[in-house]
């Protein structure tokens, strides 16, 4: 069964064509709602919130690119997280090692294929994109999450915020600079082949 | 150094990097990155930037995010009808019991008689007369002549000995004949109960008046007047019309039970229906709230 197929019969009520559309689409889902929220539990949440608001208000669906549809709901549960994060702000409960550090290698995140030097390069360069990321505006954030990270066109990330194309294009540039500064301070605590300044130097 | 570039200058960058400029804007910006260096390292800047966040890594998810019917918010809807029906099938198995406990109380023998007899097909009735070695049931099949000896011959009876007019006696022999034509074919006589149930009811008038033995047949009659209290009367043993719920096979004793009246009988069979509907509403919509 299509994609096409599939939407329509989840319209009718069907909730196992709803859960088939769900685990096409649910890894795009929380990893874009892990990069603009920073943290996977709360992307967790945003993630569950934002497939049960698209089941309720399946009918509104019109057509065109269901993805666009399903990221924008989650991005929007991605701002509600965050909008509660300003009002209640909370001390997340990150494990912590000997030195008081938060422990970066999470279970999630551990591929059982990988050395430890890949896992632990991986970890650096991914606590570093986070770390920029974090401190961008949401909407900047969020266009650069889904152009750069999820390797979106412009067209598509415009459908999803819904912004024109030239505010794509000034948020992405602004975006990139700024992400480009930042890990830049990093230096050497990035991996070898994503460090910018040794790059340029090249 | 690029950090000297333009806010306008870097868009054009960006956008160049990703082949998003129209190809007018594209040919100018590369005849100026020819000329300038600084335009050319920031659009190396901004490819390695990037190129760091496109490989930055995908997190699987923790778990998957499919909706269970309650997540989605469709038990609520589907059980508002469960508890009704719920409900309704308690109550209507209650008055069910009740009213059949009543019935069986109240109007016991006869009752059940007329329950388990009312709507029984006419083949069931030749078995039953064959179990239970009815007389009734030797009459039809016996037809003239061979009546046994050792029937039960209720011959004190006084509706026995009543009076029939020959009128009837003759009309009770063409029935007679009527039947044994009848008797030929039996899908005839299963198709039309109503013959048989003349004949049984003519072959009781007919007796008293051809032989002296005694016949059940008075006590087969009553059924067709169910409020009638005692069944023996001289209209009783007169040929009846056709009547489907003539019966042959009548203990005396079981007779002299009160029948439940007819509307308690609608009832009983209404609530019965009304149960097993219920019932199955009540499975249906308990199996749908499971989902």
């Amino acid at each position: 069964m299509n994609e096409d197929a599939l939407i329509q019969a989840a319209q009718r009520g069907d909730l196992d064509a709803f859960n088939r559309l769900v685990l096409a689409y649910q890894e795009i889902s929380f990893n874009v709602a892990y990069r603009i929220l920073g943290d996977p539990a709360s992307a967790e949440d945003a993630t569950q919130d934002a497939f049960i608001s698209a089941f309720k208000h399946l009918k509104r669906f019109r057509g065109g690119s269901f993805r666009s549809w399903i990221l924008r709901i989650v991005t929007n549960a991605c701002y509600d997280e965050l909008r509660r994060r300003k009002r209640r702000p909370t001390t997340p409960l990150e494990p912590l090692n000997s030195d008081n550090e938060t422990i970066e290698s999470p279970s999630w995140l551990k591929d059982p294929g990988e050395s430890p030097e890949e896992r632990v390069m991986r970890s650096e360069l991914n606590r570093a994109i986070q770390d920029c990321l974090n401190r961008l505006s949401e909407d900047f954030r969020t266009v650069v999450v889904l152009v750069d990270v999820q390797g979106m066109d412009y067209a598509e990330a415009a459908a999803v915020v819904r912004k024109p194309l030239g505010t794509i294009k000034s948020r992405l540039a602004r975006a990139r600079l700024r992400i480009r500064d930042c890990l830049q301070g990093y230096g050497e605590l990035l991996p070898a082949p994503f460090r910018l300044k040794e790059e340029m130097s090249l | 150094m690029s950090t000297q570039l333009s806010p306008r200058e870097w868009d054009a960058l960006s956008a160049y990097l990703d082949n998003q400029l129209d190809p007018q804007e594209r040919k100018r910006l590369e005849q100026q990155m020819k000329a300038r260096a600084d335009l050319r390292a920031g659009l190396e800047e901004l490819r390695r930037t990037r190129h760091v966040l496109r490989n930055a890594p995908t997190l699987r998810v923790p778990r998957n995010f499919t909706l269970t019917p309650a997540m989605a918010g469709m038990r609520a809807e589907r059980s508002r009808l469960y508890p009704a029906f719920k409900l309704a099938f308690a109550l209507a198995s209650v008055m069910f019991v009740l009213v059949l406990a009543g019935g069986l109380l109240t109007g016991a023998p006869g009752g059940e008689q007329q329950m388990a007899q009312a709507p029984a097909p006419e083949a069931l009735l030749e078995e039953q007369a064959d179990a239970q070695e009815l007389p009734a049931a030797t009459v039809e099949q016996g037809e003239v002549g061979e009546m046994p000896p050792d029937a039960e011959a209720p011959a004190d009876q006084p509706q026995v000995e009543a009076p029939v007019p020959e009128e009837v006696a003759g009309a009770e022999q063409e029935a007679i004949q009527e039947d044994q034509a009848a008797e030929e074919s039996d899908e005839r006589v299963k198709s039309v109960p109503t013959e048989q149930t003349f004949i049984l009811g003519g072959g009781g008038t007919e007796e008293p008046t051809t032989t002296p033995e005694p016949t059940p047949l008075p006590t087969e009659t009553p059924t067709p007047v169910p409020p009638t209290p005692t069944l023996i009367s001289p209209t009783a043993q007169e040929p009846l019309p056709p009547s489907p719920t003539a019966q042959p096979a009548v203990q005396p004793e079981q007779v002299q039970g009160t029948p439940i009246p007819w509307g308690l009988l609608q009832l009983v069979c209404g609530l019965g229906v009304l149960v097993t509907g219920a019932g199955l509403l009540y499975l249906r919509f308990r199996k749908r709230s499971r989902l």
